[in-house]
């Protein structure tokens, strides 16, 4: 019986990239860089925000949920000569589907939401 | 002189079977006889072994951690504890490859997720492998008492050092696993968290504070 909820955001990178992506919080002043070197194409994982406390079980996050826990999310890739950026915004909800909810041993269900990225994602 | 006949010997009946040991038996090798033994004993110490240790391990986790209940270690340090010290005690008294295949199956057909599963196995590796002479201390301690071993383990896990935040043998994986969440076995995600795992083999993983 879950006992209470947390969530987590993260990218599906589907080919070799060299992926940065900057996060900023609410409650933080600065953006937090994540660098993620993918050298295969079997759809690696990569966490880009976690959420810092859990709520009541069942508690599914909605749009409003995050926009009170994130200012803004960017990435983006050097090719080359030029630093192309990813071109859907990372804050909205509706670019990220969902993962099978878990329950972990001691109750805390698991809602994760995860973005498919690729090189033709970046302008 | 008094010769005695075979006939004697078999209850007046001629053997005839073709075992030499007479119809009916089997004439084994005294290795055989002795590994079989052997193993039937080793059989007999594994029943007691396994659960008392299981038993035994529960409670010294309960105690250290301040527990109510064994099911509140969830993915905490207390539950690194619970896996590595339990691996470490079947280890000390059956035997490596036991004491990996008791913890693998338990995770095997566990149904946990990636993230959960992988914690586990390598955990159970550092009670039985890589902090195993950590965990065991000196070589005069009888390996009865296990509650040295446990103090032991308990050290290893909680160990901290100023200034430095987390366990000093300790790595958070909260962030890094949080989106490993396949319950499949050999998927994409069981299979990073197995690569990302192998590299700190030497120190513990936790994913909850």
């Amino acid at each position: 019986m879950p006992t209470r909820s947390k969530w987590n955001l993260a990218i599906k990178i589907d080919e070799p990239l060299d992926v940065y992506v900057g996060v900023k919080a609410t409650d933080s002043s600065d953006f937090t860089i994540y660098n993620y070197v993918i050298d295969n194409s079997n759809g690696s994982k990569r966490p880009i925000y976690l959420s810092p406390i859990a709520s009541f079980p069942n508690d599914t996050p909605t749009q409003s949920t995050i926009d009170a826990n994130l200012d803004s999310i960017y990435a983006f890739i050097v090719s080359s000569q030029d630093t192309l950026y990813l071109d859907k915004s990372m804050t909205d909800l509706s670019n990220y589907y969902l993962q099978p909810v878990v329950t972990l041993d001691l109750g805390t269900q698991i809602f994760s939401f995860i973005t498919d990225i690729d090189y033709n994602s970046f302008k | 002189m008094n010769v005695v006949g075979i006939s004697h010997l078999t209850h007046n009946q001629v053997v005839t079977g073709s075992s030499p040991a007479g119809p009916g038996k089997v004439l084994i090798s005294p290795w055989l006889m002795r590994t079989s033994l052997r193993a039937g004993a080793y059989l007999v110490k594994a029943a007691i072994v396994l659960p008392l240790g299981r038993y035994y391990c529960n409670w010294e986790t309960k105690q250290k951690f301040g527990l109510n209940s064994i099911s509140e270690v969830g993915s905490k340090p207390a539950n690194a504890f619970q896996h590595s010290f339990t691996s470490f005690v079947y280890r000390l008294h059956l035997g490596w490859a036991s004491s990996q295949f008791a913890m693998w199956q338990h995770e095997y057909f566990g149904g946990n997720p990636c993230n959960q599963r992988h914690m586990d196995l390598h955990n159970n590796k550092v009670g039985n492998m890589t902090r195993y002479w950590r965990y065991r201390g000196s070589l005069l301690t009888s390996k009865y008492f296990l509650p040295v071993f446990a103090n032991n383990a308990f050290l290893f896990i909680t160990h901290t050092t100023i200034g430095t935040p987390g366990y000093t043998f300790g790595v958070d994986k909260e962030f890094d696993w949080s989106a490993y969440i396949s319950t499949q076995r050999g998927s994409q995600d069981c299979k990073t968290c197995k690569k990302d795992r192998k590299g700190i083999s030497q120190f513990f993983i936790y994913i909850e504070q």
